[in-house]
C-alpha cells in the first residue's frame, strides 16, 4: 500500500537505514519532503513529488551554453549554481545555445563537468527533476516505450531537463506530461503504452 | 468565560473557514491560495536560485527572501503600493519562522524567494499568508522539518476569542496575538502581541491558539496529501 | 549574512557557549539580572527631551521632536508617535550605514509597540482642534554602541526622554514657535509607564539582557513588555523557536522585574 507522507511526518522508531528525504531525531525518523513513503524491513526513504535539482557526483546532465568567456563557458545545468567549463578541454568550439550532455565531475563552489557532448538540433523539455526516475522507468522500461512508439530519439539529463528529437513531438510532450502529473500511482507503465498506440494509431 | 455567541455566528474558538488550493501557480516552483474568511492571499515559491547581489548571499545556507505584501486593493481606502515599515516588520518575521523549518543548509549560496499577496484583506493577514507561504513551500518540494502553522488569539469585547476579524480586532478592548508554531514539533517559530492582558489571561490565549495551530496544522496536511491521489483514473 | 567582523563574533558566540556548559555567563551575572544601567535627561539641546541610556556597553540616545499636524481621520481629536531606530556604522562593525536595516526596522517596531500599548501617554489631550489640528510625537533612537539588547535599552530611553519632553510654544496659526517652550509636559500617566523585557535563548537555556556575544551565541530573542502585572506586547525574533512553557515562564520573570526598571525610569530628576 502507498502512503503520501509531509515534512515532520514520523515514519518510525526501529534502526533502519536512512535513505534520502528523511532525518533523524532522538532516534526517530521523520520524513523532510511532500512524498510516498517507500520503506522495507531495513530501510526507509521518502520519494519526493516535487522539489529542486540537487546535484550528485556522476549524474548524466543536460545543459545549456548560457556565456561565452575568453578562457571558456558558462553553463546552465538547472540549478541555482552555473557550471564554468575550460576551452583547453575541448576540441571543438561551442556557441552560446548549443544544448550539450555530460556528467558530474566534481561539486565544490563550482560544478566540475566531465565526457561533454554536443547534442544535435532537437527540443528540450522541462520537468521537476524529481520525475526523471518515473520517465526512465525500471531497467529504461518507460523510456523505450516513449522512444519505440514515438519514433524518437531522447535523452534524459538527471537535472530534469529532456532531450529528443520527434516525427510526433506533440504526443510524446503530452504523454511525458502525463507521467509527470500520474508519477504517484501504480500500473502507470502499461497506460502510457497504451495511450501512445492509441494516439499514434488516431494519426 | 460567557459562551457569547460572536457577531459572525461563530463560538469562541471557532476559525473562520478555510479553504486551500495547491500548485495554482504555473510559473513558480510551489504555490498556494488560500482563503481564510474574506482574506485571500497567493504564496509563491521560486527556487533555490542564484541570489543577486552575489555578496548578500550565505556560503553555509540558503537566504529565506520572503515578502509579505498586501495589493493597492485590500483595504477599504486604497493601501499606498509602497511597502512601509509594519509591511517590512511582518516579512522578516514571517520569513524567519520559515527558515527554522525549510533545510536552508542544503543550499548553500542560493536564495528561496517566497512572495506572499493579500487581495483582500480582513485581519489576520500575516498568520493567513505564512500559512500559505508554509504550503507552497511544502508544494516545491523543499525540504523541511515539519510544517509552519498559524493562527492569531486574542481578546474582543471582554470576550476570549480565535481568529479574530477586521471588526472585532477594531474593539476598544482588543488583543491581537500572531502564533506560528513549527508542526508536529509544536515549537513557536513566531509569536507577536499587543494589548494589554494580565498574565492569567495571556497564558489562557496563548493555550486557545495553540489549539486552533493544531487545527490548521491539520488542514494544511489534508490539503498536501489530497494533491496526489494514489487511487483512481490517471487523468489526462 | 556575511560580514568583515564575522570571524569574530564566531569567537565571541564561543566563548559564550563554553562558559554556558558550566551555567555561567561571561560577565557572572545571573540568568536573570539586568546589566547596570544609567539613565541621563536632557542631553540634546536641539532635542524637545532626549535621554541617552547606558545598559552595560550598549549605549543608545533618543530624542523626542513635537510637531504639529492635521489628524488621522480615523482618530481625529487624538495626537499621535512615532518611534525610529537607527543602526548605522557608528553603532559597530556588524552595521552599515544606509537604507534602514530590516533589523532596525524590526527593533523600532517593537519598542514602539511597547510603548503605545501601554497607552501611558494620553493621546486625547494631544489634540488641539478637533479634525483639524494635533501634536504629533516623533521619538528618534540613534544607536551610538551596540552590545546586545537593543529592543530593551530603546525602550528605556525613549520613556525617559518622553517624560523629560516640554511641549513647545505655538502661535496663533498653530505653528511651532521653535525654540520657545511652554511650563507643560506631555501627558504621561506615571502609572501605565511601559518596561520591556528581552531574553535570548542559547541551547535551551534563557538568559535576560543578552550582550552581543551572547545574541550571536543564540538563535532565538524573546521580547515582553509588561505594564505593572499585565502584558502589553511580546515578540519573538530570530529563527530559532521555543516552547509554550518557556514563553510563560519569561512572562513572569519579566513581571517581577517591572518595579526594578520602572523606578530607575520614574526617579529621574
Amino acid at each position: 500500500m502507498k502512503k503520501i507522507v509531509v515534512p515532520g511526518d514520523f515514519l518510525t522508531d526501529e534502526r533502519k537505514k536512512l535513505g534520502s528525504n528523511v532525518y533523524l531525531k532522538e532516534n526517530k525518523v521523520y520524513s523532510s519532503v511532500l512524498g510516498i513513503l517507500s520503506e522495507s524491513n531495513d530501510y526507509v526513504s521518502v520519494i519526493p513529488l516535487n522539489g529542486p535539482y540537487v546535484p550528485q557526483i556522476g549524474d548524466a546532465v543536460i545543459g545549456i551554453i548560457k556565456l561565452e568567456m575568453s578562457n571558456g563557458y558558462i553553463i546552465d545545468i538547472n540549478m541555482a549554481l552555473d557550471c564554468f567549463f575550460p576551452k583547453s578541454l575541448l576540441k571543438k568550439s561551442l556557441q552560446v545555445g548549443d544544448v550539450i550532455f555530460a556528467r558530474i565531475k566534481e561539486i565544490s563552489d563550482f560544478i566540475d563537468l566531465e565526457n561533454i557532448n554536443l547534442l544535435p538540433k532537437g527540443r528540450i523539455i522541462d520537468v521537476p527533476s524529481v520525475k526523471i526516475p518515473r520517465i526512465i522507468g525500471k531497467n529504461d522500461s518507460m523510456l523505450n516505450i516513449l522512444k519505440k512508439n514515438t519514433a524518437s530519439n531522447v535523452v534524459v539529463g538527471k537535472n530534469g531537463w529532456i532531450w529528443y528529437f520527434s516525427k510526433s513531438p506533440l504526443v510524446l510532450e503530452k504523454a511525458i506530461d502525463l507521467i509527470v502529473k500520474n508519477s504517484q500511482k501504480s500500473n502507470l507503465t502499461n497506460f502510457i503504452d497504451d495511450y501512445l498506440k492509441k494516439q499514434i494509431k488516431r494519426k | 468565560m460567557s459562551e457569547e455567541k460572536r457577531h459572525d455566528g461563530r463560538k469562541p474558538n471557532d476559525l473562520r473557514p478555510i479553504e486551500i488550493k495547491l500548485g495554482v501557480n504555473k510559473n513558480a516552483d510551489g504555490s498556494c491560495l488560500l482563503t481564510w474568511g474574506k482574506n485571500v492571499v497567493l504564496a509563491t515559491v521560486h527556487g533555490p536560485k542564484q541570489m543577486f547581489p552575489k555578496h548578500l548571499s550565505n556560503p553555509s545556507k540558503a537566504v529565506i527572501d520572503y515578502k509579505y505584501r498586501m495589493a493597492c486593493i485590500s483595504t477599504p481606502e486604497r493601501k499606498s503600493p509602497v511597502p512601509g515599515k509594519r509591511d517590512k516588520e511582518i516579512s522578516l518575521v514571517s520569513g524567519n519562522a520559515l527558515e527554522s523549518a525549510i533545510m536552508v543548509e542544503q543550499f548553500p549560496n542560493t536564495v528561496i524567494e517566497i512572495n506572499t499577496l493579500i487581495f483582500t484583506a480582513d485581519a489576520g493577514t500575516r498568520v493567513a499568508a505564512l500559512t500559505a507561504a508554509s504550503l507552497a513551500a511544502a508544494d516545491a518540494g523543499l525540504p523541511m522539518k515539519g510544517l509552519i502553522s498559524s493562527v492569531a488569539g486574542g481578546r474582543s469585547n471582554k470576550q476570549l476569542v480565535l481568529d479574530l476579524d477586521k471588526q472585532e480586532e477594531d474593539a476598544p478592548d482588543a488583543v491581537d496575538l500572531a502564533c506560528a508554531m513549527l508542526m508536529p514539533q509544536k515549537e513557536i517559530a513566531l509569536l507577536q502581541m499587543d494589548g494589554f492582558v494580565d498574565i492569567k489571561e495571556t497564558k489562557e490565549i496563548l493555550k486557545n491558539t495553540v489549539k486552533g495551530i493544531e487545527t490548521v496544522y491539520d488542514m494544511q496536511k489534508k490539503a498536501l496529501i489530497e494533491k496526489y491521489p494514489l487511487e483512481g483514473e490517471i487523468n489526462e | 549574512m556575511s560580514n568583515d567582523n564575522e570571524t569574530m563574533n564566531l569567537l565571541a558566540a564561543q566563548k559564550v557557549k563554553e562558559s554556558l556548559k558550566s551555567s555561567k555567563r561571561l560577565d557572572n551575572r545571573d540568568f536573570n539580572d539586568f546589566r547596570e544601567i544609567t539613565i541621563e535627561k536632557g542631553v540634546i539641546s536641539s532635542a524637545d527631551g532626549s535621554a541617552k541610556v547606558k545598559l552595560g556597553d550598549t549605549e543608545v540616545i533618543v530624542g523626542v521632536k513635537i510637531n504639529v499636524g492635521e489628524p488621522y481621520p480615523d482618530s481625529p481629536d487624538e495626537g499621535s508617535m512615532m518611534f525610529n531606530l537607527e543602526l548605522s556604522a557608528i553603532s559597530g562593525p556588524d552595521f552599515y550605514t544606509g537604507p534602514p536595516s530590516l533589523e532596525s526596522v524590526e527593533y523600532g517596531r517593537v519598542a514602539d509597540r511597547a510603548i503605545r500599548s501601554s497607552e501611558c501617554i494620553d493621546m486625547k489631550k494631544l489634540s488641539i482642534i478637533s479634525g483639524e489640528k494635533m501634536y504629533m510625537i516623533f521619538i528618534d533612537c540613534y544607536v551610538t554602541n551596540a552590545d546586545g539588547n537593543l529592543i530593551d535599552a530603546a525602550t528605556i530611553a525613549g520613556m525617559a526622554a518622553l517624560l523629560d519632553a516640554k511641549i513647545p510654544k505655538i502661535d496663533e496659526n498653530n505653528k511651532i514657535i521653535y525654540g520657545e517652550y511652554t511650563d507643560q509636559k506631555l501627558p504621561i500617566d506615571m502609572k501605565k509607564i511601559p518596561v520591556s523585557v528581552s531574553f535570548e535563548n542559547i541551547d535551551g537555556q534563557t538568559l535576560l539582557d543578552p550582550t552581543a556575544g551572547e545574541e550571536f551565541a543564540g538563535d532565538t530573542r524573546f521580547s515582553v513588555a509588561v505594564c505593572d502585572k499585565n502584558i502589553i506586547s511580546f515578540q519573538k525574533g530570530k529563527t530559532g523557536t521555543l516552547s509554550l512553557d518557556q514563553i510563560n515562564e519569561m512572562c513572569e520573570i519579566a513581571i517581577s522585574k517591572y518595579d526594578q526598571i520602572k523606578k530607575k525610569i520614574c526617579d529621574l530628576k
